[in-house]
C-alpha cells in the first residue's frame, strides 16, 4: 500500500481484513472473537481515517488492531466466555488403516491451535505474526513497538513452549 | 561452550546476518544439544505454518456489502440525550460536535483539596470507555487518585475526600482527561462533587446520591451509588470498594437504564484482612493463567495485594506489588547480592538492601508511616561485625 496516499476504508477492509482476521482467530481460538475483533478494528479505522496523516500505515493499523485485541482480552478476563466450537481445523476421518496411521502422525490443526492458546500472550502474538500473518521481524518490532531482539526472544521461547505442548 | 539458542529460531526465519549464520553453522557441527533444539524449533514453526489461512467471512467483507455494526446501533439510538448526558458526571466527554478537550495531566488541578496524588498503574490501559455521543471508542490509560492528607475526624468517623482523574485516549492516541470526585465518610460514600479540570470544567453538577446499597462485586463489598443531576437526564452507578474507597466501576445510564458509558478498573484485588497491626500471609496469584512462586511475609494490613508481578528466571527472585488503592509499592527479593544500580524504580523511591545472600527492595512512593511499617515487616540486614566496626571508625 502506498504510504503517501490515504487508503479508503474499503481498501483497508479488503486488503488487511483477512490478515487481521487470521491474526485474531489464531490468537483467540474462536471465530466469534475474531469476527468481533475485525469489526472493532475496521470501525476504529473508519473513525480514524478522517484524521490520519499519511505515514507508516501498517504501523498505525497494527497499533489499532492490537489495542482492540488487548481491550477485548481484558474484558474477557473479567467476564470469561467459553469459545464457540469451531470446525475450521478439523480434518476428516479416513477409514483405511494406512490413512489412520498417516493421520495419527499428522498434528491436527485443532491440536496446534490448542497448543497456541496455551502460550503466554506475548509469545503467542509474536508467533502468530511471524508464522500466520507472515510478517518479518522488523515488521513485528514496529507493530508491537519492541526491539528486534525481543521479537527474536519471544518467537524462540514461544516455539520452545509450543514444541513441549505438542509433544 | 557458548550457546546462542535465540539465533537458532531466527535462522529458521532467515532473520540473521551473514556473520550469525556462519556462527550457527560452525556451532552446530559440534553441538548435538543445539542440533536437537533446532529440530524442535523447526517442528513447532512448521506446525503453525501448516495452519490454513482463513478467508474473511462474508459479513466482514465490504465487497459483500454488509458490514455489520450491530453493536453500535443501540448506542446511536440514545444519542438524543447525549448533549446533556455527555457533560454529566464524567466531566470532559466529547460529543459529536464538541471536540474533546485535551489537557496535559500535569496541568490538571483538582478543586477538592488534594494532597499527595498518586498515579496508579501509569502504563497500563485500565479500562474501556464507550461514549454514545462521539461514537468513538476510548481507552483509559491512567487513573490518578488524590486524597487529602489524614482527613478530618468527625465523631470518630474518618472523612476523606477522593478525586479521580482518568486520562483517556482515542484510538489515535489523543489524550483527554475525565475527572470526578467523592467524599467518603468511614465505610460509606457520600455525595459526589464534580472536579474542575484545568480548562475544561464540566457543565453540570454537583449531583445528589440516591440509593446507596452495599453489594458483593467481584468478590468484595462495594457500595453502589445511584447518582443523578437535578434534571434527572441520566443516572450514574458507581461501584466503590468498601475498604479503600476506590471507584472500581463507573456506569453512566440513560433514563431507560441502558448503559451509555462504562469505566472499569482492572487488576484491583485487595485482600480481606482484619484490622490488626500486621498479619502473616502468603501471596499466590495468577498472571495470564500461570502461577508464580509465593512471596511470604507480613505487611501492614492496610496494604492489600494489587497484583503479582512475577518471578525472575535469570537471577532468581520474586516481586509482588501491594497497595491500598492509592499508594502502590513493589516488594522485590532477588537471590544473590545485586550490584548497585541494578534495582531502580524510575521516578519513584527505591530502597535496596542486602540480607545475607539476598537482595531486598522496596520500590514505590509511600507516606512515611506506611513505608516504615512495610520496611519493618521485611527482613532487615543484620549488622555484621565489619560494618559495625566501619561505623565506629568512619
Amino acid at each position: 500500500m502506498n504510504d503517501r496516499s490515504v487508503p479508503s476504508w474499503e481498501d483497508v477492509a479488503r486488503t488487511h481484513g483477512r490478515k487481521i482476521y487470521n491474526y485474531a482467530y489464531r490468537l483467540t481460538g474462536n471465530t466469534h472473537d475474531a469476527k468481533d475483533l475485525v469489526q472493532e478494528v475496521l470501525l476504529r479505522v473508519r473513525r480514524g481515517l478522517e484524521s490520519y496523516t499519511p505515514g507508516s500505515f501498517d504501523g498505525w493499523l497494527w497499533r489499532i488492531t492490537r489495542n482492540a485485541f488487548l481491550d477485548e482480552v481484558r474484558r474477557q478476563r473479567r467476564r470469561p466466555t467459553s469459545p464457540l466450537p469451531d470446525d475450521v481445523d478439523r480434518l476428516p476421518h479416513a477409514s483405511s488403516p494406512a490413512a489412520d496411521d498417516v493421520l495419527a502422525s499428522i498434528r491436527l490443526g485443532e491440536d496446534i491451535q490448542k497448543a497456541l492458546l496455551d502460550l503466554p500472550i506475548d509469545f503467542r502474538e509474536a508467533i502468530v505474526m511471524c508464522d500466520v500473518v507472515g510478517m518479518s521481524y522488523e515488521e513485528i518490532a514496529q507493530a508491537i513497538d519492541i526491539p528486534i531482539g525481543t521479537v527474536r526472544s519471544r518467537i524462540h521461547r514461544g516455539r520452545k513452549l509450543l514444541k513441549e505442548r505438542l509433544g | 561452550m557458548t550457546h546462542r539458542p535465540e539465533l537458532l529460531s531466527a535462522v529458521l526465519d532467515g532473520e540473521v546476518t551473514d556473520a550469525e549464520t556462519a556462527w550457527v553453522s560452525q556451532h552446530l557441527e559440534s553441538c548435538g544439544v543445539c542440533r536437537a533444539e533446532l529440530d524442535d524449533l523447526a517442528e513447532a514453526r512448521a506446525a503453525v505454518r501448516s495452519l490454513p489461512l482463513l478467508d474473511l467471512p462474508d459479513e466482514l467483507d465490504p465487497a459483500a456489502g454488509r458490514v455489520v455494526e450491530g453493536r453500535w446501533r443501540r448506542m446511536s439510538a440514545v444519542a438524543v440525550a447525549v448533549a446533556a448526558v455527555a457533560a454529566l458526571v464524567v466531566g470532559v466527554v466529547g460529543t459529536a460536535t464538541t471536540p474533546v478537550a485535551t489537557v496535559d495531566l500535569d496541568e490538571a488541578r483538582i478543586v477538592l483539596a488534594a494532597a499527595s496524588a498518586k498515579t496508579v498503574d501509569s502504563s497500563t490501559e485500565l479500562g474501556r470507555i464507550l461514549t454514545a455521543g462521539s461514537d468513538v471508542l476510548y481507552s483509559a490509560r491512567r487513573t490518578t487518585m488524590c486524597r487529602t492528607p489524614g482527613g478530618t475526624v468527625d465523631n470518630a468517623v474518618d472523612v476523606t475526600r477522593f478525586a479521580s482523574l482518568t486520562v483517556v485516549s482515542d484510538p489515535l492516541g489523543q489524550p483527554s482527561v475525565l475527572g470526578d470526585g467523592f467524599v467518603s465518610t468511614g465505610p460509606r460514600t457520600g455525595p459526589i462533587q464534580t472536579v474542575t479540570v484545568a480548562g475544561a470544567a464540566p457543565a453540570v453538577g454537583p449531583y445528589s446520591v440516591s440509593e446507596v446499597e452495599t453489594v458483593d462485586h467481584r468478590g468484595r463489598r462495594t457500595d453502589v451509588l445511584s447518582v443523578a443531576d437535578d434534571t434527572r437526564v441520566a443516572r450514574a452507578r458507581l461501584w466503590v470498594d468498601d475498604a479503600t474507597g476506590v471507584i472500581v466501576t463507573r456506569e453512566l445510564l440513560d433514563t431507560d437504564g441502558a448503559v451509555l458509558c462504562l469505566v472499569d478498573l482492572v487488576e484491583f484485588e485487595p485482600i480481606e484482612v482484619p484490622m490488626e497491626a500486621s498479619i502473616p500471609f502468603a501471596i499466590t496469584a495468577e498472571v495470564e493463567e500461570r502461577t508464580y512462586d509465593t512471596l511470604t511475609g507480613t505487611l501492614p494490613s492496610r496494604l492489600g495485594r494489587l497484583a503479582l508481578a512475577g518471578s525472575y528466571e535469570v537471577t532468581g527472585g520474586e516481586m509482588a506489588v501491594y497497595g491500598d488503592g492509592l499508594f502502590t509499592v513493589a516488594v522485590l527479593r532477588l537471590d544473590g547480592v545485586a550490584p548497585a544500580g541494578l534495582v531502580d524504580g524510575p521516578d519513584v523511591d527505591t530502597e535496596v538492601w542486602t540480607v545475607g545472600e539476598q537482595t531486598w527492595a522496596l520500590i514505590g512512593t509511600l507516606p512515611d508511616d506506611l513505608r516504615q511499617a512495610a520496611k519493618s515487616a521485611l527482613p532487615s540486614p543484620n549488622p555484621t561485625l565489619r560494618s559495625w566496626l566501619r561505623r565506629l571508625f568512619d
